[in-house]
């Protein structure tokens, strides 16, 4: 017995990119991407990034800072996520998207301080409405669309950006989190950072789904898949979802394929999972290397500058350890001032206690 | 001289173990250049150099655990640092501390008695139905919530009570049954038996005494026994005294008091007879039945020979003495009847060889073959 049926929808995941692994040209750059300086900003961007969170990590390993997961290999996509955002939209981070920070003009100051369990480090200095680092597992995905639910409310043409690992899109939250955006038409960019890595548990072992892009579909939000070791096709999606976002036409999700090449957190030790050889094929794959051929090629990078860059960028980062190692202790009483706008009553007798103890052991 | 110590590698982590140094004392190092690669628990990472400048000493081994917070590495000169959190040369002020601790109080605002009552709508229904004045009974759930089984006991204790022809254990007779679930959980035991030949003892030797004398001796030859076995780190850590556990029976139960340096010690015959009085009168002071580094059981005084004592963690050794008789034993090629003690020797053995054992009971045995 034949059944009749139709297809009533059907449904597509693309993906794309401009640069190969040696950074040769795939297709024609947009126009957006022919501009040099942009070009060699976002190389700028990516090796700042690369150089600060080798000194987070060696920070860590000397004792003057806590857990830090580093985002070693991974630099394309904030770098280029950061670079499409405008001034207006807002991030709403996760751990291992540092560079979109970075390059929208927070400071390395601010992150160390993070790591290094001091707030203040979440009071950024230029990127006020952008979120603190949340490190819980996809609770960022509910506040993104919290966040996007309120630019919709004011009726504002703004976007709201949050990141999220391969990991986190097999959580609830994430779930709940595109559902809304899209029953809504939210103003809200998923950004999935697939490193193939949760922790020890593989992609394989994470989802049989053949891209994480296709989970929006069953929310009715699109997605693509990007090269998310090309900063140029990260950084050229972003612009697109963005505009189209900012217009009103609804959330979006990117799934940008890269690999983790480096320890999940500084508590963590790759080598015993992550299979050598597979470690070694991406090591071709790198995101600078692969944009640095490319400038190269178009005679739009020299060895001087690359010089110049490095021997600039040692001196940042330099100058953000000395400003986080001698940012000076803040008063014991700051734990009850920034809780509350106004204290209640019993925080207001203990923090007069705590200050009559401090008189009495004033030395 | 500077010295650098070893960091938290992970979250939380009590030390780390030296894998392999990648610089040496005289070596001139820059900043973030590695150092050494330590294990910890969790992984093996790459410890960089704090500072630049040249090595004076390396404080361990490969191979070496080195405790969070341990000297590591001792630089002779310092060429360059970064700013250290204490030089705050640019603070305005002084920053005030205390160690005072502040009591915490919690905000408390006016309730009606039932919003009081913490438990979850499923267990005041439980209360409801089974007629449970919730008001009355502590929660032992978290943050003393009441749950379903405080409930439960508020209306019936027949789970926890014993059938009626029970007698539940109480006092010293539960002690000891609680020291011997310990035991059986945890101690691999295994036991030597031998009898040693006391005819050769000269009159008026005191049994006891004698006993005590030889496992000091053994002590001295195989100190594996006298000694405690920290499971939970795998470490052991063996004594030079040998503060013996002396088994002393009375009817509610087991009392084990301690024979502080039992080695050196003129006085045993007396302070044995006062622990056995205070046994008797239940006057035996508490911190007299702790730390017992070895213990002896004088188990036959009716009947038993050869028996298997039960070790006392975190001791490791136990001696079962059984009771006294005249055997017929071959001496001098001739069969002759000798006065014989029945000894066991039960150890743990994943703190002590079977070899050290035997050297021990062979040390002991000697020791009491002796005339006097």
């Amino acid at each position: 017995m034949s059944i009749q049926s139709q297809t009533v929808a059907e449904f597509a995941i693309t993906y794309s990119r401009f640069l190969d692994a040696e950074g040769h040209p795939t297709q024609d750059l947009p126009e957006s991407l022919k501009n040099a300086d942009t070009l060699r900003k976002l190389y700028e961007y990516m090796v700042l990034n690369r150089t600060f969170d080798a000194k987070a990590v060696a920070l860590q390993r000397t004792g003057k800072m806590g857990t830090y997961p580093s985002s070693a290999g991974q630099e394309a996509i904030g770098v280029g996520v950061g670079a499409a955002m405008q001034e207006g939209d807002v991030s709403v981070p996760y751990y291992r998207d540092h560079g979109a920070h970075l390059i929208r003009g927070g400071s390395i100051e601010e992150i160390y301080l993070l790591w290094g369990g001091d707030e203040r480090g979440n009071d950024y200095a230029t990127l006020k409405q952008d979120f603190p680092v949340a490190v819980p597992i996809a609770s960022q995905s509910l506040h993104a669309v919290g966040v996007a639910k309120a630019i919709q409310y004011r009726k504002q043409s703004r976007a709201v950006v949050t990141f999220i690992g391969d990991g986190g899109t097999s959580e609830g939250d994430f779930y709940e989190a595109i559902n809304l955006a899209g029953v809504w038409k939210l103003p809200v960019l998923f950004v999935i950072n697939n490193n193939f890595w949760a922790i020890s548990v593989p992609l394989s072992e994470q989802t049989i789904c053949k891209t994480l892009a296709q989970k929006g579909i069953a929310a009715g939000v699109s997605g693509e898949q990007v090269d998310g070791n090309d900063v140029l096709a990260v950084t050229y999606a972003t612009e697109q979802a963005l505009k189209r976002i900012r217009e009103g036409h609804g959330p979006h999700i990117i799934e940008a394929l890269t690999y983790r090449m480096c320890d999940h957190t500084t508590a963590d030790d790759a080598k015993r999972y992550q299979p050598p050889e597979e470690v070694e094929s991406y090591k071709k794959e790198d995101p600078i290397l692969r944009l640095r051929n490319y400038l190269v090629s178009q005679n739009l990078w020299d060895e001087e500058q690359e010089k110049t860059l490095y021997a600039r960028v040692k001196q940042t980062v330099e100058q953000a350890v000395h400003a986080y190692e001698s940012i000076p202790d803040q008063p014991p009483t700051a734990i009850f001032d920034y809780l509350y706008a106004t204290l209640p009553h019993d925080l207001i007798e203990q923090r007069d206690i705590l200050l009559a103890n401090l008189g009495a052991h004033h030395e | 001289m500077k010295v650098f110590n070893l960091p938290d590698l992970g979250e939380g982590l009590p030390d780390a173990q030296i894998r392999e140094w990648h610089v040496k004392p005289g070596d001139i190092v820059e900043i973030d250049q590695p150092l050494v690669a330590m294990e910890t628990a969790k992984a093996v990472v790459e410890v960089p150099s704090p500072w630049a400048g040249e090595i004076g000493e390396l404080h361990g081994s490969v191979d070496d655990i080195i405790d969070t917070g341990a000297q590591l590495v001792t630089f002779k000169t310092i060429t360059s640092t970064h700013a250290e959190k204490k030089d705050t040369g640019t603070v305005v002020g002084h920053i005030e501390r205390t160690n005072a601790v502040v009591p915490e109080t919690a905000q408390v605002f006016e309730r009606t008695s039932s919003q009081n009552i913490k438990a979850t709508p499923a267990v005041k229904q439980l209360a409801k139905q089974l007629n449970v004045d919730l008001t009355q009974i502590t929660g032992t759930g978290p943050n003393n919530t009441i749950t379903a089984q405080d409930v439960k006991q508020a209306t019936t204790q027949v789970s926890a009570k014993p059938a009626a022809d029970f007698e539940p254990l109480k006092g010293v007779r539960r002690s000891m049954m609680q020291t011997m679930v310990k035991s059986h959980q945890e101690i691999v035991p295994a036991t030597i038996f031998d009898e040693a030949d006391i005819a050769a003892w000269a009159d008026n030797q005191d049994i006891t005494l004698r006993i005590i004398r030889a496992i000091t001796h053994a002590c001295k030859i195989e100190p594996s026994l006298n000694a405690w076995y920290d499971s939970a780190a795998q470490a052991r850590k063996l004594f030079t005294d040998v503060n013996l556990g002396l088994a002393i029976d009375s009817d509610e139960g087991l009392f084990v008091p301690v024979i502080e340096k039992a080695q050196n010690n003129s006085e045993l015959r007396n302070i044995i007879n006062t622990y056995k009085t205070q046994v008797k009168n239940r006057s035996i002071p508490t911190e007299k039945l702790s730390g017992a580094t070895i213990s002896l059981s004088n188990f036959g005084v009716f009947a038993g020979q050869f028996a298997t004592p039960v070790v006392v963690p975190p001791q490791v050794a136990i001696i079962g003495i059984g009771k006294i008789k005249d055997a017929a034993v071959v001496y001098q090629e001739q069969i002759v009847v000798h006065k014989m003690i029945p000894i066991s020797l039960t150890f743990d053995h994943r703190a002590v060889t079977g070899g050290e054992a035997s050297r021990f009971l062979y040390a002991l045995m000697q020791d009491l073959k002796e005339a006097n």
